[in-house]
C-alpha cells in the first residue's frame, strides 16, 4: 500500500496508540477530586503542555476540542457572540475548509454582513481585495494558513498586519488543521489571535483537535456545562484522544526539506504525462499536497484504479467528495469544468519514501493511460 | 386493558380450496418476519391472523412489520374485551376515549360472527353506541357522516373493538413463496428497486442481480445496491445478491464495437448473464426496471433487441409508467433516498454521446459479433459473488 492522502487523516503512531492504551487503564475521570482523577488530569495537563510548546503559547490558551470542525466553529461563533455588541461585519475567503464556510454562511442567515474574500489563480488570498473590504465594522477574518486541496501557504503574516492597520476591533482566526506538523505554526508571529489544530492530522487519533486562543475574553463558550477547561469547552475530556494528541505533537519533526523532495519528484515524474495541469504554486507551498488535473478523465475513476493498485489518493477534499459538486476550492482559482472534474489531491507525509513516491508515479502514469483509452 | 393486532387478508380468501395452503405460507411469513423483533403469539381465524405482543412498547414495530407484508390488507389495534355486552361498553369507552374528543360526530359498525352472542349486529349497534353516546354527553351520534366509526367485532376467541380511522392500510398482494421466483436486475438507479417490490408483491419470490465495474464504479456504489437489496428484503425476507464482475466486457465493447450500439450490446450481455444466474437459482423469470420511452435503451425497437438475447420471461411491470410514478412508488416502499445517493453506476460511464434509438436486431449482433460472446460471459460467471441480504 502507498498512501498519499495525508490530508485525509494520517495513520496514527506507535506512540500515540500506546497513548490511548494507556488512558484506557488510567480511566479515572479528571474532575474526580481521588487519586484516580487527579492522575487523568496530570496526563491532560501534560499533553496540553507539549502542544503549547510547539505552538510556543501558554497552556492555559489552549482548549481541546472534538476536532478541526468543533474548533474552527467555538472560534467563529465564541467571537461574534464576544463581540456581539461592536458589529456584525465578518470576513473569510473562497476556498476555506467547509467547517469555516458554513459556520460563514450561517452567520449570514442570523443577519451578519459576511464577506468572502477572492483568491488569485494560484490559489493565494488576493490582499488588495482583503484590503478593501476591512474596516472598522469588522469584528472576526477567518482565514486558513495552508489550503486542504492545493497545500498553498496563505499570507498570514500580511493578513494579520492589514487587519491590525484597518480592523483594529477584529480577531484574526486561521485554520492550521493542515500546516500544524507540515510548517512553522507560532500564532505570535504569524499575528494570529485563535488557531485550529487537529489530531489526526498529525498521526494522532480522529475526535480530538485544539483551539488557541490568545486571550479567553476573545471568545463566549459555544457549548455550557460543567466547570472543566475553565468553562470555556466544558464536558468530560476525551481523555484518550488528548493523550494521543499529545504523544503525536511530541513526534512533530519539521522536514520541509523532505516535504518538498517528495512532493517535487512526484511531480517531475508525472510531467511526462500529457494534457495535465498542476494546480496552485510551488512557491508558496507546505509540500505536503500535490494537486493536478488530469483533462479529460473523471478523478473518482482513477482514484479507483489507483486503489485497486494499492495507492490511495483523493478527489477535492474527503469531506465533499461524496458530492458531486465540483471543488469550490478550484473553482475560486478559475480552472475550467473538465479541469476541476480531473483534479486528484496527492498527500506526502514525512513518512512516505522516495521510492514510494516512484512507484505511486509509474502507476498513476498507467492508469492514467489506460482510462483516457476508453473515456 | 389487554390489546391485540388485527391483521386481515385479501386476495387469499379467493383460493378455494388452495385457501390452506396459502395461509400456512402467510403465517410462517409473518412468523419469520417478527421473530426478531418481539415475543409474540399468532393465531388465525375467520381470514384475519391475531397478533399478540407479549411487550406492549413493541406493538409499534410489529406494526411495521406487519405492514411490509404481502398478503395482508388492513392492520389495526384493538381492545379485547370478553364476550360479555357490559365488558364490551366498558372498554369501548376507556379505550376510545382519544379518538372521541369533544365536538366529534361518531357511529358503531358491528358485526357479530359468533352467532351464540345473544345480540345481534344491530342491537350491538344501539346497545354500544347509546351507551358511548351517555357516557360523552359532547360527541353526538351521526350515522351518515361520522367522523369517528366504532368497530365492534364479536369473534370466535372473543370480542373486539377499535376505531375504524386507526386502522393502516398493508401492502395487499400474495404470500411471499406462493408464486415461485424471479431474478431481478438490481441496478443503483431508482426504477430496479420498484420493479422488484412490485413483482414480489404478487407473491415471487426474488433473487438480484447486479453488474459490478470497478474501478468505474466503486465500493461505495455496490454498498448502494446492497442497501436497496436490503431494503426489498424488508418485504421479501432475505434476498440473495449475485455480483457480477463487469468492466472487462464493458472494456472490450467500448473497444470493438460502435459507439451507438455500446448500451444494447452491453444489455444483451446483462441478459444473458442473468438467465444464466437465474437457470441456475431454479429462477422462472428476469425482472428489469424498463419503463417504455424513458431513455433510448428503452425504445420498444431497443427492448425488442434486448430481449431476444435470452430465451425466458422477461418481466417489466413499470412498462406503462411515467416516472413521476415511479418515483412515488420509491419513495412509498423506501427506496428512494439511497437510490438517488449520487455514486456511478455502470450504466452512466459507458454511455454513447448518440446512442441509437431505432436499432435492427441484425445490427446490433453483428456488433456484438466482434466479441468472444461465450467465453466473456464464463470469465464473468466464474467471478460472481454471492451476497445474503436480510432485511434492513
Amino acid at each position: 500500500m502507498i498512501y498519499l492522502d495525508n490530508a485525509a487523516t494520517t495513520k496514527p503512531s506507535e506512540k500515540a496508540v500506546n497513548a490511548i492504551i494507556k488512558a484506557a487503564e488510567c480511566f479515572g475521570n479528571p474532575s474526580s477530586l481521588h487519586g484516580l482523577g487527579l492522575e487523568a488530569e496530570k496526563l491532560i495537563n501534560n499533553s496540553r503542555k507539549i502542544i503549547a510548546g510547539k505552538l510556543g503559547v501558554g497552556e492555559k490558551n489552549i482548549l481541546f476540542t472534538s476536532g478541526g470542525t468543533e474548533a474552527n466553529n467555538t472560534a467563529i461563533f465564541g467571537v461574534c457572540q464576544a463581540k456581539n455588541k461592536i458589529g456584525k461585519k465578518v470576513v473569510t475567503s473562497k476556498i476555506e475548509h467547509p467547517s469555516v464556510t458554513s459556520a460563514f454562511l450561517e452567520l449570514k442567515n442570523r443577519g451578519y454582513d459576511v464577506e468572502f474574500v477572492d483568491v488569485d489563480s494560484d490559489g493565494r488570498i488576493n490582499l488588495e481585495v482583503l484590503s478593501n473590504i476591512l474596516d472598522e465594522n469588522t469584528v472576526l477574518v477567518s482565514i486558513m494558513h495552508v489550503n486542504n486541496e492545493t497545500g498553498v501557504i496563505q499570507p498570514v503574516e500580511e493578513i494579520s498586519g492589514l487587519i491590525r492597520q484597518k480592523s483594529p476591533n477584529a480577531c484574526f482566526h486561521c485554520d492550521c488543521v493542515q500546516s500544524f506538523g507540515k510548517i512553522d505554526v507560532k500564532p505570535n508571529k504569524m499575528g494570529a489571535d485563535l488557531i485550529t489544530i487537529s489530531s489526526h492530522k498529525i498521526h494522532g487519533y480522529k475526535g480530538t483537535g485544539a483551539l488557541y486562543v490568545k486571550d479567553m475574553r476573545m471568545i463566549r463558550p459555544y457549548i455550557f456545562g460543567g466547570e472543566q477547561q475553565w468553562e470555556m469547552r466544558p464536558g468530560t475530556e476525551n481523555v484518550g484522544g488528548i493523550l494521543a494528541f499529545g504523544a503525536a505533537a511530541d513526534e512533530i519533526n519539521i522536514d520541509t526539506d523532505k516535504m518538498k523532495l517528495l512532493r517535487d519528484s512526484m511531480k517531475e515524474y508525472l510531467k511526462i504525462i500529457p494534457d495535465i495541469k498542476f494546480n496552485g504554486c510551488d512557491e508558496y507551498n507546505s509540500g505536503s499536497i500535490l494537486n493536478v488535473s488530469f483533462v479529460g478523465i473523471k478523478a473518482e475513476i482513477l482514484l479507483h484504479a489507483l486503489e485497486a493498485k494499492g495507492v490511495y489518493v483523493s478527489t477535492g477534499s474527503a469531506c465533499s467528495s461524496h458530492k458531486p459538486q465540483p471543488s469550490h476550492v478550484l473553482t475560486a482559482m478559475g480552472l475550467k469544468k473538465n479541469e476541476i472534474e480531473g483534479a486528484v489531491r496527492i498527500s506526502f507525509d514525512s513518512w512516505n519514501t522516495i521510492d514510494e513516491i516512484k512507484k505511486a508515479a509509474e502507476i498513476i502514469t498507467d492508469e492514467v493511460t489506460n482510462i483516457r483509452r476508453y473515456m | 386493558m389487554k390489546e391485540i393486532i388485527l391483521a386481515k387478508y385479501g386476495e387469499i380468501i379467493l383460493k378455494g380450496g388452495n385457501r390452506p395452503k396459502f395461509e400456512n405460507i402467510l403465517m410462517k411469513n409473518i412468523s419469520n418476519s417478527l421473530k426478531n423483533v418481539a415475543e409474540t403469539k399468532l393465531r388465525l381465524a375467520q381470514a384475519t391472523v391475531y397478533v399478540e405482543v407479549e411487550d406492549e412498547d413493541k406493538m409499534d414495530i410489529v406494526m411495521d412489520r406487519l405492514s411490509k407484508i404481502f398478503g395482508i390488507v388492513t392492520i389495526t389495534r384493538a381492545a379485547v374485551c370478553e364476550k360479555d355486552i357490559e365488558d364490551i361498553k366498558v372498554k369501548a369507552k376507556e379505550y376510545l376515549k382519544k379518538d372521541l374528543k369533544d365536538g366529534l360526530k361518531f357511529k358503531v359498525e358491528a358485526k357479530r360472527s359468533d352467532k351464540q352472542f345473544p345480540y345481534n349486529s344491530p342491537q350491538l349497534c344501539m346497545e354500544v353506541g347509546g351507551y358511548l353516546d351517555d357516557e360523552y354527553p359532547e360527541i353526538k351520534v351521526d350515522v351518515h357522516n361520522p367522523d369517528v366509526t366504532v368497530k365492534v367485532e364479536v369473534r370466535d376467541f372473543a370480542a373486539y373493538v377499535y376505531a375504524d380511522e386507526n386502522k393502516i392500510h398493508g401492502q395487499g398482494g400474495m404470500p411471499i413463496g406462493t408464486g415461485s421466483k424471479a431474478t431481478l436486475l438490481l441496478s443503483g438507479g431508482i426504477d430496479s428497486p420498484v420493479a422488484g417490490h412490485m413483482i414480489s408483491k404478487r407473491g415471487v419470490e426474488i433473487d438480484a442481480i447486479n453488474f459490478f465495474s470497478f474501478p468505474y464504479t466503486s465500493e461505495r456504489a455496490k454498498e448502494k445496491v446492497i442497501e436497496l437489496a436490503s431494503i426489498i428484503a424488508q418485504y421479501t425476507s432475505k434476498i440473495n445478491l449475485y455480483i457480477v464482475p463487469f468492466t472487462e466486457i464493458q472494456l472490450q465493447i467500448r473497444d470493438k464495437c460502435p459507439e451507438e450500439h455500446m448500451t444494447l450490446v452491453m444489455r444483451r450481455f446483462m441478459m444473458r448473464i442473468a438467465e444464466r444466474i437465474a437457470r441456475k437459482n431454479k429462477s422462472l423469470a428476469l425482472i428489469t426496471g424498463e419503463s417504455v420511452g424513458q431513455v433510448a435503451s428503452q425504445t420498444l425497437a431497443a427492448l425488442d433487441v434486448t430481449n431476444s438475447a435470452v430465451d425466458m420471461p422477461i418481466l417489466q411491470p413499470l412498462i406503462g409508467m411515467d416516472k413521476i410514478e415511479i418515483i412515488e412508488r420509491s419513495m412509498e416502499i423506501g427506496t428512494y433516498e439511497t437510490s438517488i445517493l449520487p455514486y456511478e453506476d455502470c450504466c452512466t460511464v459507458f454511455t454513447p454521446k448518440h446512442p441509437t434509438t431505432n436499432p435492427k436486431r441484425e445490427n446490433i449482433i453483428k456488433s456484438e459479433n466482434r466479441l468472444e460472446i461465450e467465453s466473456l460471459i464464463e470469465a464473468a460467471l466464474e467471478g460472481v459473488e454471492k451476497l445474503e441480504i436480510y432485511p434492513k
